[in-house]
């Protein structure tokens, strides 16, 4: 995706959810930074997992900082989802990717 | 609403508008700390009847906790919805030391660590346990931590489910059945439409009363259904007073008019039978309860009826109709409910699902039950009437199901014209739901 990036963000602080930011950065790609609850365990899929959600909507030159309160990865797959997509201003994504 | 199924979709949505819905409580109430219950529920059915229980003790505590322990609470917006029960309370004081004191209620209590308290600082910081020495939640099942379990989804649902059944049935049993009462009220009401009989769309053949009404009444008569499951001796009189006091709250909330007075009588000797039992079990057979209510009202209808003033109604009632009325059903244990409606009602609903098997139990009851209320507004002329004329439709609507609704909104406008309204069935009603919730 090559349009106008604001920063924005998607979900909340609560046990079992996860606050997504995405800010614009001079990066290539998608840089992530990640905070959670059960980091030594799990830290690594969860990565993953956000780069899938970042990679299949296309998104590049954003940064994603992530605090995980230990939520499952349908959770924070649909929340990377919205904050990038409200990060481009996209109200009806394009379903046939995600 | 309790115990229908949310979405992935609903619950996500929901958490950022509770998210926002406290930035803006505290935008609007400055130098003011916030508290935040939800329940713990791990199942796509947020509003379980059990999570329903524990938010309403959680909710009762932490308002109890605000008042003794020298806080303020400036309001409190409770949000009930499938995706759960919540409260935000805006309150004054010292956030941390209430923070202190939510965490040992979530420690202590029997149910606590079913309840999810969080407290949001002046600057909308969100307090942690840690900060005042408590480790993180434990697992509702295990003993690992709870944020380790639930990633990993260590626990089927069942099993957490299961738990959680067991835990309400054993610290809040009375509560339990407190909200199935509430319920079935509630059932009997919203069920639209209803011959003559106050609805969502009408207030039928009553002029003075609509919805709100028995809204009101429902919530004035909970509180007694606890002191009816408590009654010390446990006995007819003790049950009969407290039934007393139950119906002047409910003519205070009602502006004086009659929305359940039948209802608070088979209430009240259905929670004696349940007293009696609760005891050695918290789950009972139609029978079990059957056969308590039986010996509560023993010598009833002789000690009521017999020896009362010729002039009262319910004497006129018996000489001009040969019923016993309300009384002799009770002294049977509800009979035409346990041996009638209720096995109707169950073979209804696997037919038709509950909205429509409700309906039909509702003509089933008006064609069977010498209803004072009908009596009282319509004689003797009234009651055969509204018997003959259920049976017909009740007939019409077996072969063809897809005319209830209609069938019984013509109903509607008979009875409403002729100001007749079967309330005594609309309790049976309410009874029935009860008795299909309550044994097993």
């Amino acid at each position: 995706m090559s349009k106008k990036v604001e920063p924005a963000h998607a979900g909340t602080l609560e046990s079992s959810d996860l606050f997504v930011r995405v800010v614009p950065c001079e990066c290539e790609g998608v840089e992530i930074e990640l905070e959670s609850s059960v980091y030594e365990i799990y830290a690594d899929a969860i990565k993953a997992t956000i780069l899938e959600s970042a990679n299949a909507l296309k998104a590049t030159g954003i940064k994603i900082m992530v605090q995980d309160k230990g939520a499952l990865d349908y959770v924070i797959k649909a929340r990377v989802e919205a904050a990038i997509l409200r990060a481009y201003g996209i109200n009806e994504p394009d379903w046939s990717v995600l | 609403m309790i115990g229908k199924p949310t979405t992935l979709e609903h619950i996500l949505a929901n958490k950022e508008r509770r998210a926002q819905k406290q930035k803006e409580l505290l935008a609007h109430a400055p130098s003011h700390f916030l508290v935040s219950l939800s329940i713990n529920t791990p199942s796509s059915i947020k509003l379980s009847h059990e999570s329903v229980v524990v938010y309403e003790i959680a909710h009762e505590n932490i308002l109890m906790l605000l008042r003794t322990k020298g806080f303020t609470c400036k309001d409190f917006s409770q949000h009930i919805a499938p995706t759960g029960a919540e409260t935000l309370f805006t309150c004054k004081g010292d956030a941390k030391a209430f923070k202190a004191l939510t965490c040992k209620l979530e420690e202590e209590h029997p149910l606590g660590r079913l309840m999810d308290i969080d407290v949001l600082d002046e600057m909308g910081v969100l307090l942690s346990r840690s900060l005042f020495g408590f480790t993180k939640r434990r697992c509702l099942v295990c003993d690992e931590e709870a944020f380790v379990c639930a990633r990993a989804q260590k626990h089927s649902y069942n099993e957490l489910n299961a738990h959680i059944k067991t835990l309400v049935q054993g610290h809040a049993f009375s509560h339990s059945i407190a909200l199935w009462c509430e319920r079935a009220m509630k059932t009997e009401v919203e069920l639209t439409p209803k011959p003559g009989l106050v609805d969502n769309a009408n207030s039928g053949a009553h002029h003075d009363m609509d919805i709100n009404t028995f809204y009101a009444s429902i919530k004035a008569i909970k509180p007694y259904i606890l002191e009816f499951l408590e009654a010390q001796p446990l006995c007819f009189d003790t049950l009969r007073s407290i039934g007393v006091a139950c119906e002047e709250a409910m003519f205070e909330a009602t502006n004086g008019i009659n929305t359940h007075k039948g209802m608070v009588f088979c209430l009240a000797l259905t929670c004696g039978a349940i007293a009696k039992l609760k005891d050695a079990q918290t789950i009972f057979t139609c029978k079990d309860l059957q056969t308590q209510i039986q010996h509560l009202c023993e010598g009833l209808v002789e000690k009521d009826l017999l020896h009362a003033h010729p002039q009262s109604a319910g004497a006129r009632f018996f000489y001009e109709t040969g019923s016993l009325g309300i009384r002799g059903i009770a002294q049977s244990g509800f009979a035409l409910v346990f041996e009638g409606s209720l096995p109707f009602f169950k073979t209804q609903k696997t037919l038709l699902g509950e909205e429509k098997a409700l309906k039909m139990t509702l003509l089933w009851l008006m064609e069977r039950l010498d209803d004072s209320t009908l009596w009282s507004r319509g004689g003797v002329e009234g009651l055969a009437y509204v018997k003959q004329k259920a049976a017909e439709i009740r007939l019409h609507v077996k072969h063809s199901p897809e005319d209830l609704d209609e069938c019984l909104s013509a109903f509607d406008k008979d009875l409403t014209q002729k100001h007749l309204s079967p309330g005594g069935s609309a309790d049976l009603l309410a009874l029935t739901w009860l008795f299909e919730h309550i044994t097993e």
